[in-house]
């Protein structure tokens, strides 16, 4: 019953309260009239009365403020005709004061001040007309003065209440104002300072990317770089930190859901990992379970920001012993639970620090962590993200022993097969030889134990772990092997035996990433850490393990030699570093630096896809987007336009989206992105799948002659020295060839100046130079007279340098013949890159076909001046927006190069694409 | 194949590592949220769903199925020979039921589970659990480890109290109108089993420090019918410093052999929110 009458009293509105009340009093003063038999009068005005608030409290149309000067009049005058009717006055200035103290509920002075004025008139008409007051007794006087100055007091007082009460709520509702503006302007500075720091950030990281898939660039400049680009991406972390917490902290973070492979990610992950754990003594073991289905729907990036932020974590707070990264997962109807936990032996956390954990900014045991990097926002963060994907975070620890971070997100899944199967397990027969006893913590050997003992069950293939090499060689000669992996100490130990049973069974070392050492071609290397991954990916024969170079640059799993691709931007920086990140798709990239350009180039719609930067002066990349939209086909209409931008303010995507355009991608380019948009917007048709070991497109070597002599030059050896990137090593060659002629006639002058410093100092540098392309003999025969220099043996180098002399011309006519063979003239990566698009002027076919049978017949007349001329003439002009430089500057090369046939077959190649119509 | 296994469910809120110390079997209960269904104590914690909650959003809790209950059953005689469940009491959840029917299933397959009703939750049921336990390990016989349980079980005392009674009202043992006037009057209730029901014992009013202490008080003012052997503190969201402070109050009027501090479950910690926490004892 009370909770019922709470429950209607709780629901019912000031004005309907106010009425029950008033009805209350009227009904009171009904009964008065009749029991103190009043004039009828009096019942009729209190109906009136009662009537007209009835009326004003359940129309539908009548406002709180009519409702309150109704309800004031009529009490008045309900009050006043009952002290009439009484005679009385001083009882009815009770029922004045509560009258006031009701009507407070409305919270208007005015109405207040109405009610004192009422309420002064009724005290006046008492005075003059009533026997309120007998003038001449003192204490009647007093009585009246005394009431006289109590309702004026409570009135005013309750007056200057409303009054104060609606300040405070304008001073609180200035405040909220205020706040939501702060809000906004925080929303706006993170917006442009966002801008403005991923700009400069996007230029250092892209020019790294592209610094460490240059071929060119020694091994120590390539570390240099890559611990630029770790600190640069370190730095970015930060600032991605504090920009995710400032987009989680106001509800604007956004989870994108796409299928993705766990084993990609955790990848990923575990490369960032091995690269921030440094020099630290810390084992990496990952327990996965083989189950996870291999396509789940999910927000990659920010379950992979997780990761790295639990195990960055684990790695600061552990000096010694294992990091362990279980995934594992459990069914459900909608999907699975996909469970990652990290644990560690570190230093652990007390109980009471536990509780402060995931809040923000606070690092804990802040003394004892001072030398500990980080702005404390990491778990925060993970906490958020976590819960945004519908999931839990929690920890467990002990002081002193180390912790374990668990996280749990319930996903769908798009595709249910397991993400780690081994093809043909039922022909595996795999040994491994891990000896548990050099590892610093206890820990470490239980754990791997675990995950021995379980490979085989999990992956279905016969399996087992040896801690000695007899027990191995026991097993090899009564059974047979098909797969072996060893330690790298275990390798060095028992090299011999490994190399000879390397022709039988095949063997893969785990190595460390600072190990080097050489092992022969039949054994295979992969890094730490070794988990269930790795051993399947080597027994599928599959490199998704990195190697020492591959894993400084990146993965490409297809190329898309014919699409043509448009990237806007007017940041030249910025225009190289995204030509350089798509470049070894093999597409056709063009850029331009303004939006006009980027429309001009478009008529001649032959572009299938566009990467628009949004922030350029004059003409924005919304405004470009609509103009292109405007033009007339469908071709504008239908054409995928990504937005590029820095901004990566939560909401920008679906602004982007509502101008027109079909998606977006931040910068830094992010690798993974970019191959998704590529994907999703090229015509499939176009995409071609490639081994993801190679940079670059197919396979374009012809096998070399056999009669040949390997040692003068073998491309083989070459192309493994430079990382196993066909392009670049074509490039490497071509620069040896085009720097080779003055530098052989540069060393014959030194040894005929007899100027014997610089001799030493140039055929040291041949001696290096010939060894990275492959050609080992004239690599040796340079180390002898570089020694026999240093040797002041000047006999040596009279009797060998002329043999040096033409072994030398012979190895640059050898490499010349073999790329000319093997590297053609189309599809040159940096005949590709148009820097700026804008500067090429169009020309007809009629003059282009000119300039074609003129370079014709300066060819035919090994007049390479003339083709020079052409190629400087053409060189700002472009044929359907494709440059002439490309056929007539590598034309004009080659004719520098004696390489006539060449030189005719590329002005020939120009030819017949305009006869087929360029594209 | 060893002979008897002890069973239970997650929600006996004892030390994770005591079941594996003791070769438990524990079967877990389930939160549902509206993006997942969870698994209590491996996939979500009390903490989990304590911030959970306190976002303003609801959860479910949900005993494991028949089937489930099948599957732990045949797992678990894959060691013993036969099994005793002790289950949260029958009028709280649909455990006992469901287990029972389990055990019947499998009956026909001549496997021979027991299933114990508790009658209490939390560490009441742990207090049986470790006296099951501690019957097998001196080769006490499963008729003999059930009668021993069902008659302990009438002197267990379990009583939590609670800083309000918002979590029971969103679960439905309150009404609406108690937990406003708890809150209006700052009211503190004590939950207690009794008969393998929740009730509302005591209702203690003011600072929540000074009704603990009563509590504690309360709780222990009989010490001399208290079996001092073991008791548990079974938190749900408290600090060490409020935990140790509750220690020393306990420690004031009755000393025991063991004090064990322990967490509750996701799935207790739903019910009754943070900074409740309850002395769980046995009589003698």
């Amino acid at each position: 019953m009370v909770y019922r009458l709470r429950q209607f009293l709780g629901a019912i509105s000031t004005t309907k309260l106010i009425w029950f009340i008033y009805t209350s009093c009227v009904s009171a003063m009904t009964a008065m009239t009749l029991l103190g038999r009043w004039s009828r009068v009096f019942l009729w005005i209190l109906f009136t009365c009662e009537v007209v608030v009835t009326i004003l409290t359940f129309a539908p149309k009548a406002t709180q403020k009519i409702h309150s000067y109704a309800v004031t009049l009529t009490a008045l005058v309900c009050i006043f005709s009952c002290s009439v009717m009484d005679n009385e006055f001083y009882p009815y200035v009770t029922a004045l004061l509560v009258e006031s103290i009701v009507i407070l509920a409305y919270k208007d002075e005015k109405v207040m001040l109405t009610n004192l004025v009422g309420s002064m008139l009724m005290i006046l008409h008492h005075i003059f007309y009533g026997n309120a007051v007998i003038f001449g007794v003192t204490n009647s006087v007093i009585e009246l003065v005394l009431c006289f100055a109590i309702i004026a007091a409570v009135q005013i007082f309750l007056t200057l209440f409303i009054l104060t009460m609606k300040k405070n709520e304008t001073v609180m509702r200035k405040s909220m104002e205020s706040a939501r503006r702060a809000e906004h302007s925080k929303a706006d500075f993170l917006a442009n300072m966002s801008h403005e720091i991923r700009t400069p950030m996007n230029g250092i990281l892209g020019m790294c990317e592209i610094m460490l898939r240059d071929a060119s660039i020694n091994d120590d400049a390539k570390e240099n770089c890559f611990n630029i680009r770790t600190s640069a991406k370190s730095l970015l972390a930060i600032i991605n930190d504090i920009l995710d917490f400032s987009k989680i902290d106001s509800g604007k973070m956004e989870i994108i859901e796409e299928p993705f492979n766990m084993a990609s990610t955790l990848n990923d992950v575990l490369n960032l990992a091995m690269a921030r754990k440094g020099s630290k003594k810390i084992e990496f073991i990952i327990v996965l379970d083989p189950s996870i289905p291999c396509g789940i729907i999910g927000d990659e990036n920010r379950i992979r920001q997780i990761m790295v932020n639990l195990l960055t974590n684990a790695i600061k707070f552990t000096e010694k012993g294992a990091i362990t990264v279980t995934v594992s997962q459990n069914r459900q109807d909608y999907g699975i639970n996909l469970m990652i936990s990290v644990a560690d032996t570190g230093i652990g956390i007390s109980q009471e620090n536990i509780e402060q954990l995931f809040t923000s900014f606070q690092q804990v045991d802040t003394r004892k962590n001072r030398s500990v990097e980080g702005t404390g926002l990491g778990l925060a963060i993970c906490k958020k993200l976590v819960s945004s994907m519908g999931g839990f975070i929690n920890v467990k620890s002990e002081y002193g022993i180390g912790s374990e971070f668990r996280f749990v997100i319930p996903l769908k899944v798009s595709d249910s097969k397991p993400f780690m199967s081994v093809k043909e397990s039922e022909s595996i027969h795999a040994v491994s030889l891990f000896n548990m006893d050099k590892f610093n913590h206890p820990e470490i050997p239980r754990r791997y134990s675990q995950i021995i003992s379980n490979i085989g069950a999990q992956l279905g293939i016969d399996y087992a772990n040896y801690t000695n090499i007899d027990a191995l060689k026991k097993r090899a000669s009564e059974k047979a092997i098909t797969h072996c992996f060893i330690s790298a100490d275990e390798y060095l130990k028992n090299r011999e035996y490994f190399n000879e049973l390397s022709r039988t069974v095949k063997i893969t070392v785990v190595q460390e990433r600072t190990d080097s050492f050489d092992v022969p071609a039949s054994i295979s290397r992969v890094f730490k850490p070794f988990y269930a991954l790795s051993i399947a990916s080597a027994l599928n024969n599959e490199n998704l393990i990195m190697n020492l170079n591959e894993r400084r640059g990146s993965d490409i799993h297809f190329t898309a030699p014919k699409a043509r691709v448009l990237i806007v931007d007017d940041n030249d920086i910025n225009l190289k570093v995204a030509w350089g990140l798509m470049r070894p798709y093999n597409m056709q990239v063009l850029t331009a630096e303004s939006g006009p350009a980027a429309i001009n180039m478009l008529r001649s719609k032959d572009i299938d896809l566009v990467f628009m930067d949004h922030m350029m002066p004059e003409m924005d990349g919304v405004e470009a987007t609509h103009k292109i939209r405007e033009m007339e086909g469908d071709y504008y209409k239908q054409l995928p336009i990504i937005a590029l931008t820095a901004n990566a303010i939560s909401g920008v995507k679906d602004m982007f989206i509502s101008e027109g355009l079909n998606d977006f991608m931040a910068k830094p380019i992010e690798l993974t992105a970019l191959d998704r948009m590529l994907r999703n917007y090229l015509p499939p048709e176009y995409i071609q799948p490639c081994s993801a070991a190679v940079y670059s497109g197919p396979e374009r070597r012809k096998s070399f002659q056999k009669n040949k002599d390997a040692k003068t030059f073998d491309p083989e050896s070459g192309l493994a020295l430079t990382g196993g990137d066909a392009d670049a090593y074509g490039e490497i060659l071509r620069m040896y060839v085009q720097k080779g002629k003055d530098k052989r006639e540069y060393i014959q002058k030194l040894y005929e100046s007899g100027d014997w410093k610089n001799y030493i100092i140039e055929v040291h540098a041949l001696k290096s130079t010939s060894m990275t392309v492959g050609a080992a003999k004239l690599s040796e025969l340079a180390r002898e007279l570089e020694g026999a220099g240093k040797e002041q043996n000047y006999d040596l180098i009279h009797e060998k340098q002329n043999t040096l002399y033409e072994m030398y011309g012979s190895v640059i006519n050898t490499i010349r013949e073999y790329v000319n063979a093997n590297y053609p003239q189309a599809g040159q990566p940096e005949e590709l890159y148009i820097p700026n698009a804008q500067a090429l002027t169009e020309i007809t076919e009629a003059l282009l076909k000119e300039y074609i049978s003129v370079a014709k017949q300066a060819i035919e007349a090994f007049d390479s001046d003339e083709t020079d001329k052409i190629a400087e003439q053409t060189k700002n002009l472009s044929y359907h927006s494709k440059p002439l430089a490309d056929s007539f500057g590598r034309a004009a090369s080659l004719m520098c190069d004696f390489e006539y046939d060449s030189a005719m077959e590329v002005i020939s190649v120009l030819e017949q694409q305009i006869t087929a119509g360029i594209k | 194949m060893k002979k008897i296994g002890i069973t239970t469910d997650c929600v006996c809120d004892l030390p994770e590592e005591y079941f594996l110390l003791n070769d438990i079997g524990v079967i877990y209960f389930y939160i549902t949220t509206d993006s997942g269904r969870f698994c209590d104590m491996t996939e979500v914690t009390s903490e989990n769903i304590i911030d959970y909650l306190e976002s303003g959003r609801k959860v479910n809790t949900h005993a494991p199925s028949v089937e489930e209950y099948i599957s732990f059953f045949d797992s678990q005689l894959e060691k013993y020979e036969e099994i005793i469940h002790i289950c949260v009491s029958d009028s709280i959840s649909l455990s006992y039921r469901n287990a029972s029917l389990a055990a019947l299933t499998l009956k026909i397959k001549s496997a021979r589970v027991t299933v114990v009703d508790s009658e209490h939750l939390s560490t009441g049921i742990g207090h049986l659990v470790i006296k099951a336990v501690n019957m097998r390990d001196r080769g006490k016989s499963a008729q003999n480890i059930f009668n021993e349980l069902e008659s302990m079980k009438k002197r267990i005392r379990t009583s939590f109290i609670a800083m309000n009674a918002d979590y029971l009202n969103i679960n439905g043992k309150v009404p609406k109108i108690a937990k406003d006037l708890c809150d209006t009057f700052r009211l503190h209730p004590v939950i207690v089993m009794r008969n393998g029901k929740i009730r509302i014992g005591r209702v203690y009013v003011g600072d929540y420090w000074r009704s603990c202490a009563k509590y504690v008080k309360r709780s222990l003012r009989q010490h001399g019918r208290i079996d001092k052997t073991r008791a548990f503190i079974t938190h749900v969201g408290c600090t060490v410093s409020f935990l140790n402070k509750i220690r020393a109050e306990a420690d004031k009027h009755c000393k025991f052999d063991e004090l064990i501090t322990t967490k509750a479950s996701a799935t207790v910690s739903s019910n009754c929110g943070k900074w409740t926490f309850g002395i769980v004892c046995v009589n003698k």
